[in-house]
């Protein structure tokens, strides 16, 4: 399912125009990576969790020229499956 | 910092920030995340903008060594795998406190041991890699199932374990109550020799006091062989002072009176009876009894006729005894009663 689906599914059940979806999606997305930044974590029940990490500086090497490059440390952002979504994720396996 | 924001904790901010009610907010969180999973399981794939894409792969080969039971590792295998992908404006606003670093090339002579070394490519982000979760697919899945199948039914497994780990409680038992045997086997053999220990020390303490009372009683008898053997024959109830002992003669202390005297004298010049109550009983009143004890053969208790031999009673007779204010106070009332009864010559 794509963004474009998603979004008049979402604005078909909640009677809203696509805009608001978008515009709520969008307010989902800022808000969820503000709260990573400051290092706190979302968890959505039956879902899953965003959390953030940091990864060290790392040295990446070219696979084509074979430069190397000092990468810089980051944050990331994580997500972790919800047991429940877990799974039903791998009982797909089992029916099929 | 380190704040576990919920749904409803976004749903307010989203309310905020669009100017929906938090009712809303909170419908739409919950229609989005439906969406979202029932996305997932059916299209193995999910794209949210401004957040990042949901996609489950199926059959991928993996670098990872999944055993098959058997401890031994199988390259080549492959795996089901779920990936998020971060949206690129999402990783930007996570990274902003980092965002003013950038990646720098450096010279091929400069090493950096400490640093972990990848394959890199300009642009590429560390987030690509972290947000994977893989589990074998067939044909490990006939091992894995059951690992699957356990942590679908956590009670179950839980039953399974529990006898699982009995047989090592139940094995551990035994080690340490052997081990508490084997702990309890030098403690009756030192609770024995403590016991004997204790005994032997009691017997000999036992031993020496009945030395040390042995030799008290031999030292407590009188040096004088002759006292001896008058405090042999007299009465042992009595007490003889040393003085009355001493007085004695040796030929009164030879001689043997009867068993129930205490004593037999002979009067001598001098000799009154008083005296000899006190030489013998330890208080001159109790003459009476020596005059009762020899009434046949003292008329008068005043003049006894010298070498009149009388015999002295024991002290039971009459329960003399000079340390008894009792015994005093009857002997003196039968003085009064003796020499009220005489006969003036």
């Amino acid at each position: 399912m794509d963004s474009k689906n998603l979004i008049m599914e979402l604005a078909n059940k909640m009677e809203w125009t696509p805009k608001e979806v978008t515009d709520m999606l969008s307010a989902l997305g800022s808000a969820i990576g503000t709260k990573l930044m400051e290092g706190d974590s979302v968890c959505l029940e039956s879902f899953g969790s965003f959390q953030s990490e940091k990864t060290m500086e790392r040295v990446g090497v070219h696979p084509g020229d074979g430069k190397s490059y000092l990468i810089p440390p980051e944050i990331v952002p994580v997500f972790k499956l919800d047991e429940a979504l877990r799974k039903r994720i791998r009982s797909l396996e089992d029916n099929g | 910092m380190d704040n576990q924001l919920t749904l409803l904790d976004i749903a307010i901010i989203l309310a905020e920030q669009t100017g929906k009610s938090v009712p809303d907010s909170v419908r739409f969180l919950q229609l989005l995340l439906q969406m979202v999973a029932d996305g997932l399981c059916e299209e193995k794939h999910v794209h949210i903008k401004g957040l990042g894409t949901f996609q489950l792969e199926y059959n991928c080969a993996t670098e990872s060594t999944i055993d098959d039971g058997t401890g031994k590792p199988r390259h080549g295998a492959t795996c089901n795998r779920f990936v998020f992908s971060p949206d690129k404006d999402l990783k930007a606003l996570v990274n902003h406190p980092f965002s003013m670093f950038e990646a720098i090339e450096i010279n091929a002579n400069v090493n950096f041991p400490d640093l972990q070394t990848i394959d890199w490519l300009p642009g590429q982000s560390a987030a690509e890699d972290i947000s994977v979760e893989e589990w074998a697919s067939e044909p490990i899945r006939a091992h894995k199932e059951k690992e699957e199948s356990d942590k679908m039914h956590p009670v179950e497994q839980e039953e399974t374990l529990q006898p699982a780990e009995q047989p090592p409680a139940s094995t551990n038992i035994p080690t340490t109550s052997t081990g508490l045997d084997a702990d309890s086997q030098p403690a009756p053999r030192r609770k024995y020799t403590y016991a004997i220990f204790v005994t032997l020390l009691l017997a000999l303490g036992l031993s020496c006091y009945i030395a040390l009372r042995n030799k008290g009683v031999v030292a407590f008898s009188p040096a004088n062989p002759k006292e001896t053997i008058v405090a042999d024959t007299a009465n042992p109830a009595v007490c003889i002072p040393k003085d009355t002992l001493k007085a004695v003669d040796d030929t009164l202390a030879f001689s043997t009176p009867s068993s129930n005297d205490l004593d037999t004298i002979t009067i001598r010049p001098g000799d009154r009876l008083t005296s000899i109550a006190l030489r013998y009983y330890g208080h001159k009143f109790f003459w009476v009894y020596i005059f009762e004890y020899n009434k046949e053969k003292i008329a008068d208790p005043n003049n006894v006729p010298i070498g009149t031999s009388l015999r002295l009673p024991a002290a039971e007779k009459y329960g003399i005894n000079a340390n008894d204010r009792t015994s005093i106070e009857n002997a003196a009332v039968k003085q009064t009663e003796i020499l009220s009864n005489l006969k003036p010559s």
